[in-house]
């Protein structure tokens, strides 16, 4: 289930947003674990990172929205941020924080639920589980954000990871849905990777974080772009 | 010269296979007004001036000769039909007649190479008077499958292109005479050919001379619909090219007007104090003053002027107009952009949603704009509220409206523009939502090309 944090001062805001909350989950046949906290401070207190996706107001009182998710940033980087606002010119800066988008207020319910669609869609994407490799015997545990690309060698599965490379037996075929879940793409026809590690994407040329580089085979051009900007922007799937 | 010889009954036949293969690329193009009576006119006319063309001699230049006059016949009929230009007219019935030899030379080279009728198939050039080729049913059969498969060929390749709606021009005249030339030569020689050659001595002669005839016929039929497409790209092009210019020209418009807005508001301001401290005036109605010089007062500020221009300029437009245009921008990440082409892609993109959402309720009119930097990217989204559903072609939406073309270009403009900086752009419709995705990425040194 997707769980939602609501921060929010004001009451009748909070109530709006409950009643659409309410009718998208009518309308789309889901079901939303929300929680609501009234200022910035107490929901600070009580973060644990457990949230999909946050609604944050920037006006709170105590400490304003902006400073409470910078706060939120140095715990959880992954977590879809969203602000409500009537004080736009704040919410400019809002890449500062790697804030997902933000909603203005009064809110509109099509504005809400179209924003909530592609939230929803963008932590499809997430994963907090670690994934685990048998490495010659031992079992190695990786996060998925550490592992660069997957490549296939010499009829093996070459993992290449921030903590090293692990070959392991198996086909790209076989384990490429479950990883495109992941939001990781089809480079050619033996390398997968991971869109998060991606440092540039020039023609057919990708460039990861760690300056490793890729070349996109013809068939995959212009698709890999496609997925990239599919996987920033929350509208793919 | 009227006798019922094979050439005389062969000239009839040559104008039905010559009208029938220009059909296939005027089929599309705008008819006249009485368009079914005028194609009846100008069948009967061309008849009866086929008929009226002597056959003085059967050399192979006087017959060559007959058959361009057919050939101008028939262009004649194409114009009286259809509403389009000589040129273009032209450049059908030269297509028109490139197939109808390159069926011609093909149901040759298949009749020389199986004699299927005894080495007869040429004789309708002849004097005799036993008819035509047609007395052997299978050649016949084999005649009307050919012509009917290459026709069909002809137009799925290239007679469909030609549609009523699309501009269509000539980029290269010089080389669309170059082809005209080049298909009447293949014609000549092979009429030299057939009329001094015997099917059966000379077999391997005929068939080179076939075959090559088909070749070259489809050669310059390919180069002839490349000339035609180029100029569509090329008008596509000079579209664009003013329509940045006029961006460019609007943008520096609109950024001197919010220079002075700008200037005013700050000489206000230091007004406003001035005469607070003086004490004078009620502070309340000070405090109003001051509110509504803040809207402007507090102009858009995302780290990039011409950013910070349209985002302003529109904005305005879109709070007359109760849309909510709201943006999260790192304006820094795209200082590399020229400020013209950063006024003319975020202003199309604005413009665009602004005029979809003007048509929709009050609650549905929201635009939001991202630009963010990704490692060594720069990301750009903007979504509007969107209900229905876009046809595309090659990527980009084409609008069912009648304004098809401003759209079009917009979106084309915005593409090339893109492109321009080795970006992609994608365009998709879903979920109630309207997006452009774009993805540059940012050259090295960020401030060369300022």
């Amino acid at each position: 289930m997707i769980r939602i944090a609501v921060v929010e001062d004001s009451k009748s805001d909070t109530s709006l947003f409950k009643e659409y909350v309410s009718k998208y989950q009518t309308e789309n046949n889901s079901v939303f674990d929300v929680h609501y906290f009234n200022s910035g401070v107490s929901f600070l207190e009580e973060y644990k990172a457990e949230f999909d996706i946050i609604f944050m107001d920037i006006d709170l009182p105590e400490m304003n929205g902006l400073d409470v998710s910078a706060k939120l940033r140095e715990r959880d980087s992954e977590v879809v941020l969203i602000f409500l606002t009537n004080l736009a010119k704040y919410a400019i800066k809002g890449y500062s924080v790697n804030a997902f988008d933000f909603v203005a207020k009064p809110i509109t319910y099509y504005s809400f639920s179209t924003m909530l669609k592609r939230a929803i869609n963008k932590c499809g994407y997430k994963i907090r589980n670690d994934i685990t490799i048998n490495n010659s015997g031992s079992i190695v545990k990786i996060n998925v954000d550490e592992i660069a690309y997957i490549e296939v060698y010499n009829h093996q599965l070459v993992y290449h990871t921030d903590k090293g490379d692990y070959p392991q037996w198996g086909s790209l075929s076989s384990i490429e849905e479950e990883y495109i879940g992941y939001g990781f793409s089809k480079g050619n026809s033996s390398q997968l990777i991971n869109l998060r590690r991606v440092s540039s994407i020039s023609g057919s040329q990708v460039t990861l974080d760690n300056n490793k580089v890729i070349y996109l085979s013809r068939s995959q051009k212009k698709d890999f772009a496609l997925r990239f900007t599919e996987f920033i922007a929350g509208d793919g799937k | 010269m009227y006798d019922i010889t094979a050439l005389f009954l062969y000239k009839f036949q040559f104008l039905v296979e010559l009208l029938a293969a220009e059909s296939l690329f005027v089929v599309h193009l705008k008819k006249r007004k009485n368009f079914v009576l005028r194609v009846i006119l100008c069948l009967l006319g061309a008849a009866g001036l086929t008929y009226a063309i002597p056959i003085v001699n059967y050399g192979p230049y006087y017959m060559s000769l007959m058959f361009l006059l057919i050939f101008i016949i028939s262009i004649s009929a194409i114009l009286i039909c259809f509403e389009e230009s000589f040129i273009n007219s032209s450049f059908c019935c030269i297509a028109g007649y490139a197939i109808q030899h390159i069926a011609f030379s093909a149901y040759q080279v298949f009749m020389i190479a199986t004699l299927l009728d005894g080495g007869n198939s040429l004789d309708m050039y002849g004097s005799g008077v036993t008819g035509t080729d047609f007395v052997n049913f299978l050649s016949f059969y084999v005649y009307i499958v050919i012509y009917i498969i290459i026709y069909i060929v002809a137009y799925v390749l290239w007679g469909r292109k030609i549609k009523k709606e699309q501009d269509f021009y000539i980029t290269n005249n010089s080389m669309f005479v170059v082809s005209v030339l080049l298909i009447l030569l293949a014609i000549l020689l092979n009429s030299i050919m057939v009329s001094t050659t015997d099917v059966k001595k000379n077999q391997t002669e005929l068939l080179v001379s076939f075959t090559y005839g088909i070749l070259s016929c489809s050669v310059v039929l390919a180069l002839m619909f490349k000339l035609k497409e180029a100029k569509k790209t090329e008008k596509e092009l000079a579209v664009v090219e003013q329509m940045w210019k006029e961006d460019k020209e609007h943008y520096e418009l609109a950024k001197e007007n919010i220079d002075i807005i700008n200037i005013k508001c700050h000489d206000l301001k230091h007004q406003i104090a001035a005469i607070r401290h003086g004490g004078v005036i009620d502070p309340n109605a000070l405090k109003e003053i001051e509110n509504s010089v803040m809207v402007y007062g507090s102009i858009i500020k995302t780290g990039n002027d011409a950013l910070d221009v349209v985002l302003t300029e529109k904005s305005l437009l879109c709070g007359k107009n109760k849309i909510s245009l709201t943006y999260i921008a790192d304006g820094e990440k795209i200082n590399f952009m020229s400020a013209s082409n950063i006024y003319s892609l975020f202003g199309n993109a604005v413009d665009n949603a602004i005029e979809y959402l003007l048509t929709k309720e009050e609650d549905k009119r929201f635009i939001r704009l991202h630009v963010k930097g990704i490692n060594n990217m720069v990301s750009i989204h903007i979504e509007n509220y969107f209900e229905g559903k876009l046809s595309y072609t090659n990527g980009l939406p084409v609008t069912t409206k009648g304004d098809k073309n401003y759209h079009g270009y917009g979106t084309f403009s915005m593409k090339r523009l893109v492109e321009s900086y080795d970006g992609e752009m994608f365009v998709k419709d879903k979920d109630n939502l309207f997006s452009i995705d774009i993805l540059i990425p940012i050259p090295e040194e960020t401030d060369s090309k300022r």
